[in-house]
């Protein structure tokens, strides 16, 4: 096997761990929100870690081997595919953290955001699996579940703000639960990137543009 | 131990390699400081450009009244009664003989009465079988044999030479010289262009095959064949084909220079062949991709950098010209002419050589003053070998 | 755009070797076409045939057509056919002459005799090749005393001193160091807007940096031939991504 093949191994079972550990992350964060979990903290240091690791990984293998085609596109969607990941794990936490402070309202549950979250975190996981299985079709539904999303997303915000109950403990369950929706929402755009990227990975178009 | 063996099979060829090197020179040594000793002594200017025959004149001439005033020179032997200075010397070709060492000013020797006319005597011509009649009508007589002085006294007994020989020159081979040079002229005037010609052909145009083949074959075959065979050639096809030309069946100069092409030839396209093998392709390449015809690329870029290579071949070519003499016996013949013409027969300086060793007395010292000047040509032709090959390197800029 | 050469079903057999098959390739005008492909597999020999230098070897025979600007260039001078298309070597091989005479010599030997003539050829030519600053004070010193990516600049010159259409480079700079490689690359790119260049190479880099379109040779066969971005980014054929992943060859 030539350099480059064992480079790029070993990028990817290194990326791959990082999915599993924001996969991991995510479920703790969902489980919390749903009650379902007592769990108050995940290491969201580790998927940091992780980041820079594959960065580095990236820009070494660019420093040695000289790159074309399906090479090429590998090195630079992990690169930038990764930055995405990233940012889901931050907001794995922000969810958690705003789950928290919640808690008190867990009465006030609304079906809506419950699905909402469901919905993503399996977006999140089928973004995930278009790049492990390197499934175009996958990537593709992902990427058009955005829309849905949005709009989701939209609808829920204008009810928080619609209600006119003007409760002080309403207040903060609203201004909480936007965050906690829009955090859902930066998520599954996170997870549309993921997907375009691993669109690119496999047939060299980005956002249907041909750039290489 | 093995290492002793080894110390032991290391001297021994040591040993062999040094005795045969000290032998080799030992023999080739000798023969040099024997041809060295021995014609040293006869090489002079009168040697190399004099004729061969000397020319013969009989005079007679009458003493007059005068008296002539002896120079005093030292070794001369004079004779005042007709102003003559005579000394012993050497022939050129080794001979002791009386010559003529001073003519006194209005000397009766300049103004010789000969047959069909007058003579002038010169310094440096040789007198020999004196006759004449002294003053209490005696006979006198002398020779060269009888050495300068007694020759001079006998001048000076007679009051009138009736009977005097005046020899000029002889024994100079500037006739073979002359051969010599025409022929190499001659010969590679015909080999160089057919030599070369076919070098050119069968290293670039001919294809490979049955036929190259053959023909390579023929021509190395040529090269052993002995080359008194090419000299029985020579006298069977050359002499009658010039004949036609210059109108007489006889010993050529001519003929021998078509005979030393055929002896050339098969050593002349060999070594132009490899000389023209041995330019890199990439220059061929170069020229051909830059649009040159075949023709051109040969005389643009071939030929210039197999020139090293083509002077070897010129010079091996002169060298075997100059050393050839039982091929050019049977064309050129064996009489030694002191003006040679291109369609009459001559001697080659090795032809004067075995010519020399035929007389009656054989004249070794002469002999070997002429292979000191053969000797000496080969050197001068190497010696120009390696010259030509630096300064041309230094031209071309050594890559 | 104008393909000035076509080549059509073009078979090559070096005695029994069958060394080119069934080539169909279309090179097109003022653009650098670059031929890559592991070593021995007719890459060279195509580039060769283009200027008829595979003439020179007697076991070859060839079967199939090749036009140069419309005519098949068996019917064209050979001669004629090599001031049109010039030849740039892998190894440089100036003349053992002067500087002067190298570029000098393809014009005279097409008969261009007067001096002044000459002079402005010499000095034009070095110059588009970029050697002219280097060598102006030296033009009579022999050519061999140039460094080798000197003396490869020097054949460039004394190529288009024949003012050819195209120039034929067969991995021109592969005996040269990284900093001769680069001027002669940033040449080539010049040089494309006065010239075709052809060039074999065995440097992907070299051909994805400087040439329009590349074609991908395999055991004598023409694989794939595109535009270089995307024969280097999204070739069509595995075997050529293989190839140029260095996955083999």
């Amino acid at each position: 096997m030539v350099n480059i093949e064992t480079e790029l191994e070993t990028l990817n079972t290194l990326l791959l761990r990082m999915c599993d550990a924001v996969i991991v992350n995510i479920n703790e964060a969902m489980d919390f929100y749903l009650g379902k979990s007592k769990v108050e903290s995940i290491n969201d240091d580790l998927i940091d870690q992780y980041e820079r690791m594959v960065e580095e990984m990236c820009i070494n293998i660019m420093l040695k081997e000289r790159l074309f085609a399906r090479d090429l596109k590998e090195t630079t969607g992990i690169l930038k595919l990764v930055s995405d990941l990233e940012r889901i794990g931050d907001h794995a936490e922000d969810i958690l953290r705003f789950a928290k402070k919640l808690k008190p309202y867990k009465d006030n549950k609304n079906k809506e955001i419950e699905s909402l979250l469901l919905f993503v975190v399996d977006m999140i996981k089928r973004s995930i699996k278009s790049y492990t299985d390197k499934n175009v079709e996958l990537a593709n539904e992902v990427i058009s579940d955005d829309d849905y999303v949005d709009s989701k997303y939209l609808e829920i915000i204008n009810a928080l703000a619609s209600k006119k109950d003007g409760d002080a403990h309403y207040l903060q369950f609203a201004i909480y639960t936007t965050l906690v929706v829009k955090y859902l929402e930066r998520i599954a755009d996170h997870s549309v990137n993921i997907a375009e990227w691993v669109v690119y990975i496999k047939s060299g178009y980005y956002k249907d543009k041909m750039i290489v | 131990m093995k290492y002793k063996k080894r110390k032991i099979a290391d001297f021994f060829a040591n040993f062999t390699t040094y005795i045969s090197a000290f032998f080799s020179i030992l023999l080739l040594g000798g023969i040099i400081i024997y041809i060295l000793s021995n014609g040293a002594s006869n090489l002079s200017w009168n040697f190399i450009t004099s004729d061969y025959k000397e020319t013969l004149n009989v005079v007679d001439v009458k003493a007059t009244s005068r008296v002539y005033d002896d120079p005093e020179i030292e070794g001369t032997y004079f004779s005042e009664k007709y102003g003559v200075g005579l000394k012993d010397a050497k022939t050129v070709d080794g001979n002791p003989c009386v010559q003529i060492s001073y003519l006194s000013v209005n000397s009766p020797f300049l103004t010789l009465n000969c047959k069909g006319g007058f003579y002038d005597a010169k310094i440096g011509e040789n007198l020999d079988v004196l006759m004449g009649i002294s003053e209490e009508n005696t006979d006198v007589f002398a020779s060269s044999k009888d050495g300068a002085q007694k020759f001079a006294l006998a001048l000076d007994n007679s009051v009138e030479v009736f009977y005097l020989h005046v020899i000029h020159g002889g024994g100079g081979i500037r006739g073979s010289l002359l051969t010599t040079l025409y022929l190499i002229c001659l010969t590679l005037l015909f080999s160089l262009p057919l030599g070369v010609g076919a070098a050119i052909y069968l290293t670039l145009y001919a294809k490979e095959g049955k036929f190259k083949t053959i023909i390579m074959n023929m021509i190395d075959a040529t090269s052993g064949v002995p080359s008194i065979i090419f000299g029985l050639v020579g006298m069977i096809v050359f002499i009658p084909f010039v004949g036609t030309i210059s109108g007489r069946n006889v010993f050529s100069i001519f003929a021998g220079a078509l005979t030393m092409t055929i002896i050339l030839l098969p050593i002349i396209v060999k070594t132009a062949s490899e000389a023209i093998k041995v330019v890199p392709s990439e220059y061929l390449s170069a020229s051909l991709a830059l649009g040159a015809s075949k023709t051109q690329t040969i005389f643009k870029v071939v030929l210039p950098n197999a020139l090293p290579g083509l002077i070897t071949a010129v010079l091996l070519s002169i060298g075997r010209i100059i050393g050839e003499s039982a091929a050019l016996m049977f064309v050129l013949g064996t009489s030694i002419e002191d003006y040679p013409k291109l369609f009459n027969g001559s001697t080659t300086l090795s032809l004067h050589i075995w010519s020399l060793t035929q007389a009656e007395v054989p004249n070794f010292k002469a002999a070997c003053a002429i292979s000191i000047i053969i000797l000496f040509v080969v050197f001068l032709m190497s010696i120009s070998v390696k010259i030509i090959w630096y300064f041309y390197t230094k031209k071309r800029g050594a890559a | 755009m104008e393909a000035i050469f076509k080549i059509e079903n073009l078979n090559l057999f070096y005695g029994e070797t069958h060394a080119l098959k069934n080539v169909n390739l279309d090179i097109y005008k003022n653009k650098v076409t670059a031929f890559i492909g592991p070593s021995g597999c007719g890459k060279s020999t195509l580039l060769r045939c283009l200027n008829r230098m595979n003439d020179l070897i007697p076991s070859c025979k060839i079967e199939g057509n090749i036009t140069f600007e419309g005519k098949d260039i068996n019917t064209l001078n050979t001669v004629d056919l090599r001031t049109r298309v010039g030849m740039v070597f892998q190894k440089p091989n100036p003349f053992p002459m002067s500087i002067y005479d190298n570029v000098a010599y393809g014009p005279r030997c097409a008969g261009i005799k007067k001096k002044e003539k000459l002079n402005k050829i010499v000095t034009d030519s070095l110059k588009k090749a970029g050697l002219y600053e280097e060598v102006k004070t030296r033009l009579k010193d022999s050519a061999l005393g140039l460094s080798g990516g000197q003396q490869q600049r020097l054949c460039i010159a004394r190529c288009i001193a024949m003012e050819p259409e195209v120039i034929l480079a067969d991995e021109p700079t592969s005996a040269l160091d990284p900093i001769a490689t680069q001027t002669i690359e940033k040449l080539l790119q010049e040089l494309k807007k006065d010239y075709t260049i052809i060039i074999v190479t065995h440097n992907m880099q070299q051909a994805a940096r400087i040439s329009d379109y590349t074609a991908f040779f395999l055991l004598g066969e023409v694989i794939e031939v595109n535009k270089t971005t995307s024969i280097f980014g999204n070739p069509q054929d595995k075997r050529t991504e293989d190839y140029i992943t260095g996955r083999f060859g």
